[in-house]
């Protein structure tokens, strides 16, 4: 049976509601995937496949989110990111956020998200804290 | 109190939901809620509209609010389902619980509606209704 029937769908040419930008430092095994709108019940499947393709079978990578485009983040897609944190640390990986807007920030501590995934203020930031702790 | 009637009787699309925000956004804005709660307001609504469509099955829900003193109670009726209250007393049982599978969307989306909000009721009425009643923090208070 093909589960996706089920799935919530965005209508037919309905603008995107995600924008999904790889960069990927692959001598320093850092990957950055950069959203640009809305990570809800009908992208987070998006973002989950693109970190899977991306990471599979990278030890000890380090995956940084950015989130200073995203205007909305529902529980389906901050359970992206703890899942692949689940996921990356049996293989010595990671996984961090940044750039969270005041709102986003507000509900990532409600929801206690940061005893999972760590937050940075921006890229660099998060790149320099990540690159003094190893995985 | 202004009554949002939507049909989902086709699923939740991504446009229709689009459009129950953008409407409750504007309810919010007349009735003078401040930005934070407004920002709440959506992201509780957006997890009760997805736990409505994913688990009670529904044809249509009603979305009021109310706003005493500038707290705002969000008020959602849909034809579904009954909630399962004990399914979401053992998840969020296995909110604390070492066993418990972090990454659980469901079980986030609990956490969600009840860490950003002040107090939560969930009624099956006598016309085989669900009625949530959702009562926000003051805005001053941090969640």
């Amino acid at each position: 049976m093909d589960d996706k029937q089920d799935e919530p769908q965005a209508e037919e040419g309905y603008e995107s509601r995600l924008e999904i930008k790889l960069h990927d430092d692959l001598p320093h095994n850092f990957v950055c995937f950069e959203l640009i709108g809305r990570l809800d019940i009908f992208t987070y499947r998006d973002l989950s496949k693109a970190i899977m393709d991306t990471c599979h079978e990278r030890k000890g990578i380090t995956v940084l989110v950015d989130l200073s485009a995203v205007s909305f983040v529902a529980s389906s897609g901050w359970s992206v990111f703890v899942a692949t944190r689940t996921r990356l640390k049996s293989g010595g990986g990671r996984v961090a956020l940044c750039g969270l807007s005041e709102e986003l920030m507000r509900v990532y501590e409600a929801m206690h998200m940061p005893k999972l995934v760590p937050s940075f203020g921006s890229r660099q930031e998060a790149r320099e804290a990540l690159a003094d702790v190893a995985p | 109190m202004k009554l949002l009637h939507i049909d989902v009787s086709e699923g939740l699309s991504s446009a229709k939901l689009d459009q129950l925000l953008e409407e409750l956004r504007q309810l919010a804005d007349a009735a003078g809620v401040v930005v934070r709660h407004r920002f709440v307001l959506c992201a509780l609504m957006e997890e009760v509209a997805t736990n409505i469509m994913e688990h009670a099955a529904a044809q249509w829900l009603e979305v009021s609010l109310q706003v005493d003193q500038g707290r705002p109670t969000l008020l959602v009726v849909d034809n579904g389902k009954p909630f399962d209250t004990g399914e979401a007393i053992v998840a969020l049982a296995g909110a604390t619980s070492n066993q418990a599978n972090p990454a659980d969307q469901r079980r986030l989306g609990l956490v969600m509606l009840r860490e950003l909000s002040q107090s939560i009721v969930y009624e099956r009425d006598p016309q085989d209704l669900n009625r949530l009643t959702v009562v926000l923090r003051p805005a001053m208070e941090e969640c």
